[in-house]
């Protein structure tokens, strides 16, 4: 497999490229690649941007810039997702370059892209072993389930990154008998909001005042529920990198 | 006496006055014992009521549910309306909180939600499966499955309500991710059990797995299940592995991919599975619907599980064990294998290759898409579309990044070699697949069917008709035309002895978009989301 994307990194910036049209020719190659990797395949825009579930992109006219915020930025609220992150500045000025050069490209120059550019990979972070842990997708239940970080997780438990005593467990007992250690997040449209810790994933429940018998502080609950799953040496690599994330 | 055959609707498969079940019944018949439309009146029909939901993205891709009078309707986005399903009118509304930054491959929309012991359940957009008061629509509780930011993958499909359970799949089947079944309680939302579709370490059939690749395989659940209450099993359809078209770095049969699986309700245990393609490269899905259903195979009464793939295979096998019964084609143009032996195995693959443009048929839209088929008792015919489509496919190694699309190539969409692309809805024998009748479509059909005790199926096409066909011959005997194509599921109900059909309208989905490919006129289609409801004008007014 042939690592592209570090030829990419010496070519000159994205704001110094010339306009689409006097592209040199081996930019437009890598645009063509990083498209065949990351936009044309599935249902997204189609070998050549011949058009999926996202829209066509080949024989259409772009302004080069909004190309550029787009494919940084994706389009919220569809299924474009921003690269910015897993591509470089100036390869997603190589993809715009390229969008930009299917205005009016053949069908058969299209097919052609496709076959040429069959290998290669978008690049990715290169991951640290304790966030990987963190957020482990092969545990049903990892530290992500419960706490949010750089954007992943879910914000049930506290921040991991500072002292923060707002998501200590109560005990709530409803009218029913039942009763669990929970989250007490507060009122919503007249509703009590308790994360309920009884079990993993822990479960958002909306209670009416009429059926809460009381909340106490207190619980049954103990973190190990969480942390049981991960080996000593996997909460070292785990507590390593969350000492390097309060650094930052 | 408006309603005939009371017998019929006593019959469990069949769904009456309500439709209770994203499937009309759990063993997923879409089969309605009302009769009051029937083959001799049914040019009568005429719209009774409308409901705009003003949420075009993606179309209106629903199975409404509707339970003594009151409909339950989700849209794109998330959002649930209890409506009077005689008149229209709106008794609650709920909107979920789709997040800002959301976006994802496996689009908004949502096909439907489930109804049991007073609540109403929905998968979202974001992977969270929703419990609400059916009365009021007031949020009960709601659990994320797991990050859909994380995953690459959420919940369109509708629930399943079995026991006590809420049961959902996942999409995700063409994303760096291990695919899942999940269990809740009904009443707080905890998980019961969750079956992983690729097993762990440890675990039998994880040794069909190379390496690493069962962490990032696929395997989706993204269709609803049936369920047997007799036997006590779901059986549930998994997905592709990943990456699709490029299978070196997960050589093995990939279990449980292109899987029926049958699981025990209570403990969601694997009591068998029949994988009907050991090692997927062409991104052929058994995704779609499992239809059970009891007919004779060589002079025995059998209990039977009848599964269309996406490669456009249906496969038959005994539900009660797994064991292969027969294996038929729902399209013509089919390349990707030669056939199916005796003993269930796939002969003469044919593969996509690395830096290499092949063309298979059918293309990865499927020799069928995941709208549903019918079955009707009164017919024996099993009613299924079909699509007449190949694509050129390259094959290209990618590097699996959590969450993000690992497809392994590209394609793109072309005719068949005869130079006729296009779509069919077929009457087959379930058992042999002896085809009793072909209707004919331009475009590809993807709106599932409902057949009725009157004798007709209803479907409609992504132009916007709404039609109805005759049961028995396929003849065309009505057509209403309802301004947007159809990608959802039509139902029938009944309320205060008026029997209603309803077409949910608006064209959308991944596949609305790749037909432009080869029907460049299809992309101008108009979408919407509109659910039309039919009934046969009242005497006298
Ligand atoms: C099932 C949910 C859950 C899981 C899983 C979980 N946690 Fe927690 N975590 C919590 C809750 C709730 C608290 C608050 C406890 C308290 O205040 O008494 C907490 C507290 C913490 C705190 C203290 C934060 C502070 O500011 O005081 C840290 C650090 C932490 N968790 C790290 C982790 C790590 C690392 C993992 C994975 C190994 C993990 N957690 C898994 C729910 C969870």
């Amino acid at each position: 497999m042939r690592r592209w994307n570090w030829l990419v990194a010496a070519l000159p910036l994205a704001a110094q490229t010339p306009l689409a049209g006097q592209v040199a020719a081996g930019q437009l190659e890598e645009g063509a690649r990083i498209f065949q990797q990351g936009c044309a395949v599935g249902y997204c825009h189609g070998a050549g941007g011949a058009a999926s579930r996202g829209p066509r992109l080949r024989g259409r006219t772009f302004a080069r810039d909004y190309l550029i915020r787009t494919v940084a930025n994706g389009l919220p609220g569809t299924a474009m997702p921003p690269f910015k992150g897993r591509l470089k500045e100036a390869e997603i000025a190589a993809v715009a370059d390229y969008v930009m050069s299917l205005r009016d490209i053949s069908e058969s120059a299209a097919a052609q892209a496709v076959v040429a550019s069959a290998s290669g990979t978008i690049h990715t972070a290169p991951a640290d072993p304790g966030r990987e842990l963190f957020f482990d997708a092969v545990r049903g239940t990892r530290c992500g389930t419960c706490h949010a970080l750089d954007g992943l997780g879910a914000a049930i438990g506290p921040d991991v990154l500072k002292p923060d005593k707002s998501r200590t467990p109560k005990t709530v007992r409803l009218k029913t008998g039942e009763s669990f250690p929970g989250v007490v997040l507060g009122t919503e449209g007249g509703s009590t909001v308790v994360y309920d810790l009884t079990g993993d994933p822990p479960v958002r429940r909306s209670l009416l005042a009429t059926e809460i018998a009381a909340i106490s502080a207190g619980s049954v609950w103990k973190h190990d529920t969480g942390r049981g799953r991960y080996s000593a040496a996997e909460m070292r690599q785990i507590e390593a990198f969350l000492t390097k994330a309060r650094g930052r | 006496m408006l309603l005939c055959a009371p017998a019929l609707s006593a019959q469990p498969e069949a769904s009456g006055e309500n439709w209770l079940h994203y499937g009309g019944t759990e063993k997923s018949w879409r089969y309605s014992s009302l009769s009051q439309i029937n083959t001799a009146n049914v040019k009568r029909l005429a719209p009774a009521w409308m409901l705009q939901t003003g949420d075009p993205d993606g179309g209106l891709q629903v199975t409404p549910i509707v339970e003594n009078g009151v409909m339950y309707l989700s849209t794109s986005r998330n959002r649930v309306y209890a409506i009077d399903a005689k008149n229209g009118a709106e008794l609650w509304q709920y909107r979920y909180e789709v997040p800002k930054d959301f976006t994802l491959i496996y689009g908004p929309w949502n096909r439907g939600v489930a109804i049991a012991g007073g609540r109403v359940f929905m998968g979202t957009i974001d992977n969270h499966v929703v419990a609400l008061d059916q009365k009021t629509g007031r949020e009960l509780w709601r659990v994320q499955i797991e990050d859909s930011r994380q995953c690459g993958c959420n919940i369109t499909a509708a629930p399943l309500v079995v026991k006590g359970l809420v049961v959902t799949g996942v999409t995700g089947g063409d994303s760096a991710h291990r695919g899942y079944v999940t269990a809740l309680d009904q009443k707080t939302g905890r998980v019961a059990w969750k079956f992983w579709t690729i097993p762990g370490p440890g675990e039998p059939g994880h040794e069909t797995w190379a390496g690493d690749s069962w962490k990032f395989g696929g395997g989706s659940s993204w269709m609803t299940g049936s369920y047997d209450a007799e036997l006590g099993l779901i059986y549930w359809s998994i997905g592709n592995p990943a990456a699709d078209f490029h299978g070196a770095s997960r050589a093995g049969k990939n279990l449980y991919t292109d899987s029926v699986v049958a699981l025990e309700a209570d403990t969601g245990k694997l009591r068998w599975y029949h994988q009907q393609i050991p090692h997927d490269v062409w991104d052929f899905d058994t995704a779609y619907e499992n239809v059970l259903l009891d007919a004779d195979v060589k002079g025995t009464r059998r209990k039977l599980l009848v599964n269309v793939n996406k490669g456009g295979i249906a496969f038959v096998v005994d539900r009660t064990n797994g064991k292969f019964i027969n294996a038929w084609h729902v399209v013509k143009n089919l390349n990707w294998v030669k056939g199916v032996s005796e003993t269930g195995e796939l002969v003469g693959r044919n593969e996509p290759e690395v830096g290499k443009t092949k063309v298979l048929c059918p293309s990865i839209g499927g020799g069928r898409s995941w709208n549903q088929a019918a079955y009707s008792p009164r017919t024996s015919l099993f009613y299924t579309t079909g699509i007449e489509w190949c694509q050129e496919v390259t094959a290209q190694e990618e590097k699996p990044s959590e969450g993000q699309t690992y497809f392994g190539g590209t394609f793109k969409l072309v005719a068949p070699p005869d130079k006729d692309p296009h779509g069919h809805l077929g009457a087959y024998d379930p058992v042999t697949g002896k085809r009793q009748w072909t209707y004919r479509s331009k475009y590809p059909l993807l709106a599932s069917q409902l057949a009725t005790a009157g004798d007709v199926v209803f479907t409609g096409d992504v132009e916007g008709n709404f039609f109805a066909l005759d049961a028995r011959t396929g003849a065309r005997l009505w057509n209403f035309q309802t301004g947007s194509g159809h990608r959802g599921s039509p139902i029938a109900y009944s309320v205060a002895g008026r029997m209603y059909v309803a077409a949910p309208t608006g064209l959308g989905s991944a596949l609305a978009g790749l037909m432009s490919q080869l029907w460049p006129e299809t992309e101008k289609f108009r979408g919407g989301s509109t659910l039309v409801v039919f009934a046969l004008p009242e005497e006298g007014k």
